[in-house]
């Protein structure tokens, strides 16, 4: 029984994790930063997910973006019970209202954060990853530890609800 | 309204960001290097546990911390986990002495381009699944030869280096496990497009741009020993010129912590003077340069204090790096 590293272990765990990081940093930055609501501490936060990657890294089996995602869902939740904030999809739709998208009025983008303040907190959380994070319904079952067919399900669900709660917007603006 | 309006009206609410396929900033670069000082994890207790059975894995655990318990970092660094630290010799010089006359050696040869590849012998303290520094009898060192191209095509060999007794007995035979010096341990190639470049720029840079990423990597810190690691990124992966490695050594008298520990002979035999600084971690780092061309040929990092996450005593080499090109 060897309890020695093989010698090539570190310089292939290492150009694994260059191409993980490279291929992904961004990207779970992006996501940390809209569950925030702001960019300071979103590299940080990224950063120590993947800080515990490298650490459990399997150079043959390097983790996908679903575990990075689960992961930064973890250490953005810890970061908010340590700031006394809302929840992350709360704080989201709040910048969504503070930080217009050139895209949408003001009127479309408050009636879009009132319906969706009215989803529970998991199928905003699939709409979120859905839309926002352009995360596949398999990735999505991933993070979220459900089967596909579920957040297919919740999906649907949630566009429904979505659709009656913007709807009636549009109704009583006539 | 229907479904595709939703659609698009929840697109087009997606808070406005940076694409996540710009290339990374020097900032990311940085977080990734600092990331990777520190040793990865290995699962051996799991290999441990599948191989004699849960029972006596967990008897051997209790071993392992009645053990840590009553010694808890051991009685030497040089013998437990890894090489003996390089002993050093006091040269009286100041460390823009060392830079000088190094820069002098360096500009006795001009010309020269950069190269997209480096080779290198190195060793990394080994840990286990606990975080804990692992005792070894032998250092077995990796010889690591990366070349790349522009367009991102290359090959990384990792092959079996010399291994040799942590105690420096010579009289040793390695275990059987240990791999024969010159055993393929990895051999990776890319196809254009798919080698992870991080300083694609590199060996471009001049004396600003270099002064600079060493800025980043220090950051708020300003630490020389993390101005040292933005050396070993670039010299991982670029054969720097003479002139690079010049700026290199001035850039880092920007750093007062920097110090000079005196002149010794590398793992490979070669003469070199050391310019230790600490780094994050409570880690130390020595970057060896050589005193027959004034390149950088390695760095050394080690503990400046016992290390509770590690459990290795202070003074235990973690890691080492040494380079064997010129452009």
């Amino acid at each position: 029984m060897s309890r020695r590293t093989p010698p090539a272990q570190r310089p292939v765990k290492e150009a694994v994790f260059r191409e993980m990081f490279r291929t992904h940093f961004a990207r779970v930055a992006r996501y940390v930063e809209g569950q925030l609501g702001e960019a300071g501490p979103a590299e940080e936060i990224a950063a120590e997910v993947f800080h515990v990657a490298w650490q459990k890294l399997d150079p043959e089996k390097p983790y996908g973006l679903p575990w990075l995602i689960r992961t930064a869902m973890h250490k953005t939740r810890d970061y908010q019970r340590s700031q006394y904030r809302g929840t992350a999809a709360t704080v989201a739709l709040a910048r969504l209202v503070q930080e217009p998208s050139s895209q949408m009025s003001v009127l479309d983008r408050l009636a879009l954060v009132e319906a969706l303040s009215g989803l529970s907190e998991k199928d905003r959380q699939i709409v979120m990853l859905t839309y926002w994070e352009s995360l596949s319904a398999g990735e999505i079952a991933q993070v979220l530890r459900m089967r596909e067919g579920a957040v297919w399900t919740r999906l649907h669900r949630a566009r429904r609800q979505l659709r009656t709660a913007l709807s009636g917007d549009e109704r009583d603006e006539r | 309204m229907n479904d595709q309006h939703i659609s698009r009206l929840l697109r087009a609410s997606a808070p406005p960001r940076k694409p996540a396929d710009e290339a990374l900033t020097m900032r990311q670069i940085a977080i990734m290097e600092r990331i990777m000082l520190e040793p990865p994890r290995t699962r051996q207790r799991r290999r441990l546990a599948a191989l004699i059975g849960a029972p006596l894995a967990a008897f051997v655990s209790v071993l392992a911390v009645i053990f840590a318990v009553v010694q808890p970092f051991g009685t030497s660094a040089a013998v437990g986990y890894g090489p003996a630290p390089l002993v050093y010799a006091a040269i009286g010089q100041t460390t823009e002495e060392v830079v000088q006359e190094a820069s002098a050696r360096l500009a006795q040869k001009q010309g020269g381009e950069a190269q997209r590849r480096a080779a290198y012998t190195s060793w990394n303290l080994t840990v286990n699944e606990d975080g804990r520094g692992v005792r070894t009898a032998f250092v077995s060192p990796s010889e690591t030869r990366l070349t790349w191209a522009e367009d991102l095509s290359g090959r990384l060999l990792v092959v079996a280096g010399e291994p040799y007794a942590a105690d420096g007995a010579s009289v040793r035979t390695p275990s059987d496990d240990t791999p024969e010096p010159g055993t393929v341990l990895d051999d990776r190639t890319f196809a254009p497009g798919e080698y992870p470049v991080f300083l694609p720029d590199g060996g471009t840079m001049g004396a600003p741009a270099i002064a600079a990423l060493m800025s980043e990597y220090a950051g708020e810190g300003g630490r020389g020993g993390d101005a040292m690691l933005a050396i070993e990124s670039l010299l991982t992966e670029w054969t720097l010129t003479d002139d690079q490695h010049a700026a290199m050594l001035h850039a880092l008298l920007a750093y007062d912590d920097l110090e000079v520990v005196g002149s010794t002979t590398d793992r490979l035999g070669r003469p070199v003077v050391g310019l230790a600084a600490p780094a994050r971690g409570d880690q130390r780092a020595t970057l060896l340069v050589s005193t027959e061309n004034g390149r950088i040929a390695g760095i050394e990092r080690s503990t400046e204090r016992d290390d509770d996450d590690l459990m290795v005593p202070a003074g235990t080499v973690v890691s080492y790096t040494l380079w064997k090109d010129s452009p």
